[in-house]
């Protein structure tokens, strides 16, 4: 037991320096632009993304429970989520400029766990009876992949950003020069918000469904739940917007940066500043 | 509607395309439906209600008046205690519904005929400016390269149609053509949501009920239920706490029976998460405690008082400066092992109590129930009487939840139709001549312009 504990551990820290090494990987092939970085950092993201999935294992067998319920447990599948989601968008797209801008949200969360979380909070604690619902699995899961899509759009839509600026300015050298053509930024930023919206839609439902089963309300505007729809909104708004008006470019780009900014107030914010049901998950 | 040439480009708007129709309808009915459909009022209450909804999590709601010192008078004026239940909250979601319904009613018959009545001609110059374009002369006959054309794009899953003229063939094809119905079916989805909340609101009943073992409790007595037309009985046969090797909670779980003018109509064990469900009715497993009937004398007043008390309360002992409390009820009571009960059976049931003089501590003890125990020396006597285990059951009645699951199932169909079936449309046109031919090939799509590319690249490759 204590060695599984030893052993998830180990894994939580070859999670973290894999992920660090690709960020810096990627930072450094944006800089240098030497393709063999961006090769290597897609590599340490998969090394990252085993380690990440085996400590979430090993979490669901030291637990007994699939291990999406305290803080340190999302956290740990949130950066899955993002690195996984990450794997997949750079293939289908083939932009792999992007490690640099969506890789680091991976780490930096897994940092914020490394630095500011005590094992006590890390640990695995027995779950409350309200906990015990497959509902809430689903929930957690669609949360992860559809937060996962939301960090790439932010990602795409900070690279629109500086790249526009620098379009409009006719700077167009060097490492600017060298990301994607905003057309194409803009559209990528457009598909994973498409892919996230309906997960973020189903993610909203599940835990619905699940609160109705251990509260009796589907909906009880607690803080979480209430920012989730916030969330929800805002990309709804963006997808509006984007069809009927044709907003695309700047407008886009920042409501894609704040679309992501609400998930991160949804997960942080919310446990650190306000309260509310979820709360529990501190 | 008249397809203008604003539609050629995926860019240009579907609202222009779609609200073109009338132009010349100006009065006021045609303006306030305008308004209403519109995409900008749209905009505005998605922005406007998310904005509002931010605030309602900062400001503390449902708060006591103390909580917002002295905001509380201005809070409660602009109904920002209980800020989602205020009439202009409401108001907002009841302005978006309205545009949710009126848009998707304005929209319906154009997706109609575009769904059921494509356009198969197109001139050549709207071809070459569509999305993507190219022109190619062929060496082969004009029915070749229909046939060409018929069949690559049958390859690639699209839906092809052909019209005919002297000396040309029209071709249409499509792929994905269910996606343009997503849109309206989420709005619909959503809209549908919004009716289950409005009767969960209005014909929603929630009561809660602390209900003894063994007791038995008609629907109609539980607080909060006092008008439903619910006619049964609920008997509460058993209710446990399961705890794990370690101490934590894994479960609280109450035996019910439900009682139909005295026949048991069905058994279940209900816990957190497994509520049980009964005509419309749903009981919840959502508390528990135990009820404690305790007899307190002493020698002024020998008769004495009863009470209900629960553990942890404070008891005085009339007429005198004692005071005890109902520490903590053991069902195993054994001196070596303190306060833990030896076994979950109730073998030696006692209550620990402590004895208070004033402030002051001055004696502990463990009462066996039923019996009466002496205090500070025959100052006073407490009986702890029995101890009767009570489960907390929430009871609620919504008819408005399935409608939302429902509005739920529709908007993900919706959602579903809209993301992953991006509707895709090709046209072309082949000229014949002298055996050999022309063919303008274009099209364009909505959604998805990266997958669409690729199609699209793909069947110039093979044309
Ligand atoms: C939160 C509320 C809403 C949701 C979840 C929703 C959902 C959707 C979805 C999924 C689409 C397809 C978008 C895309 O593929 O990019 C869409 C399109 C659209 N929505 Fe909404 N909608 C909402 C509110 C509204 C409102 C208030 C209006 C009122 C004007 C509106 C009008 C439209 C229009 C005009 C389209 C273009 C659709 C088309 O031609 O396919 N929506 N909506």
């Amino acid at each position: 037991m204590t060695d599984m504990v030893a052993q998830e551990n180990l894994l939580f820290y070859i999670t973290f320096a894999a992920y660090g090494l690709a960020t810096f990987l990627y930072i450094g092939f944006l800089v240098i632009r030497n393709q063999s970085l961006a090769r290597i950092g897609y590599y340490s993201i998969v090394i990252g993304v085993l380690a990440n999935t085996a400590a979430l294992a090993l979490r669901a067998i030291v637990a007994g429970y699939v291990p999406l319920t305290n803080g340190y447990e999302f956290l740990l599948a949130f950066s899955w989520g993002i690195a996984s989601v990450y794997l997949f968008a750079e293939k289908k797209y083939q932009i792999p400029v992007a490690g640099a801008f969506v890789v680091p949200t991976a780490w930096l969360i897994l940092a914020y766990v490394a630095v500011l979380m005590d094992p006590a909070s890390r640990a695995a604690r027995p779950l409350m009876p309200a906990l015990q619902s497959n509902w809430l699995t689903y929930h957690v899961i669609t949360a992860m992949f559809s937060y996962g899509a939301f960090a790439f759009s932010f990602g795409v839509g900070i690279m629109y950003l500086w790249k526009k600026s620098a379009e409009s300015r006719e700077k167009q050298r060097g490492v600017v020069a060298f990301l994607p053509s905003s057309e194409k930024l803009d559209e990528i930023g457009y598909r994973l918000i498409a892919i996230g919206f309906p997960l973020l839609t189903l993610c909203i439902i599940t835990g619905a469904i699940w609160a109705e089963y251990a509260w009796g309300r589907y909906w009880s505007w607690d803080p979480k739940e209430t920012w989730s729809l916030i969330t929800w909104l805002i990309y709804a708004a963006y997808l509006h917007a984007r069809f009927t008006y044709g907003w695309k470019g700047n407008r886009a780009a920042w409501m894609a940066v704040i679309g992501f900014l609400a998930v991160l107030f949804t997960f942080f914010g919310v446990n650190y500043f306000l309260s509310g049901l979820h709360s529990y998950a501190k | 509607m008249v397809q203008s040439n604003a539609d050629l480009k995926a860019s240009k708007s579907p609202e222009e395309q779609l609200n073109q129709q009338d132009p010349d309808k100006d009065g006021f009915v045609d303006k306030a439906w305008n308004f209403f459909s519109s995409m900008k009022l749209g905009l505005f209450l998605l922005l406007i209600i998310a904005a509002a909804s931010i605030a309602g999590t900062i400001i503390p709601q449902n708060g006591s008046p103390q909580e917002y010192g002295s905001l509380y008078s201005l809070y409660n004026t602009l109904g920002l205690v209980d800020m989602y239940h205020s009439w202009w909250f409401q108001t907002l979601l009841f302005l978006l519904a309205m545009n949710l319904f009126i848009c998707s009613v304005n929209r319906a018959s154009s997706l109609w005929r575009v769904f059921s009545n494509p356009r198969i001609k197109r001139a050549d110059g709207e071809i070459s400016r569509m999305d993507h374009s190219f022109h190619a002369d062929k060496a082969i006959s004009e029915e070749g390269v229909v046939q060409q054309v018929k069949d690559a794009c049958r390859d690639k899953g699209y839906r092809v149609f052909t019209e005919q003229e002297p000396g040309r063939t029209f071709l249409y094809a499509e792929k994905g053509r269910f996606g343009i119905w997503g849109s309206l079916i989420s709005h619909i989805g959503l809209l549908v949501i919004l009716i289950g909340a409005v009767i969960g609101i209005y014909a929603g009943q929630e009561g809660q009920m602390p209900a003894e073992v063994h007791s038995t409790f008609h629907i109609r007595d539980v607080q909060g239920l006092g008008t439903v037309d619910g006619d049964f009985d609920v008997r509460v046969d058993d209710f446990k706490t399961v705890y794990r090797p370690d101490g934590s909670i894994q479960a609280w779980i109450s035996r019910l029976t439900i009682l139909d003018k005295g026949q048991e109509i069905l058994t279940k064990d209900i816990e957190v998460n497994h509520p049980l469900e009964f005509r419309g009715f749903k009981i919840y497993q959502s508390f528990y405690g135990a009820n404690i009937p305790t007899k307190v004398t002493s020698k002024e007043i020998p008769q004495g008082y009863d009470f209900t008390i629960n553990e942890g309360d404070f008891i005085p002992v009339p007429g005198t400066n004692l005071g005890v409390l109902a520490y903590k009820y053991v069902p195993d009571f054994d001196p070596q092992y303190g306060l833990q009960s030896k076994s979950d059976q109730p073998n030696n049931p006692r209550m620990v109590y402590v004895l208070y003089r004033g402030k002051e501590q001055i004696g502990v003890g463990a009462a066996e129930l039923g019996k009466a125990e002496v205090l500070a020396g025959g100052e006073g006597q407490i009986t702890f009487q029995r101890y009767a285990p009570y489960t907390g059951l929430t009871i609620r009645r919504d008819p408005g939840v399935a409608i939302v699951w429902l509005g739920c199932a529709v908007l993900l169909i919706g959602l579903g139709l809209s993301f992953y079936m991006p509707h895709r449309r090709i046209w072309a046109i082949v000229e014949g001549n002298n055996g050999k031919s022309s063919l303008s090939f274009g099209g364009f799509a909505q959604k998805n312009k990266i997958a669409f590319e690729q199609d699209f690249t793909q069947l110039r490759d093979k044309l």
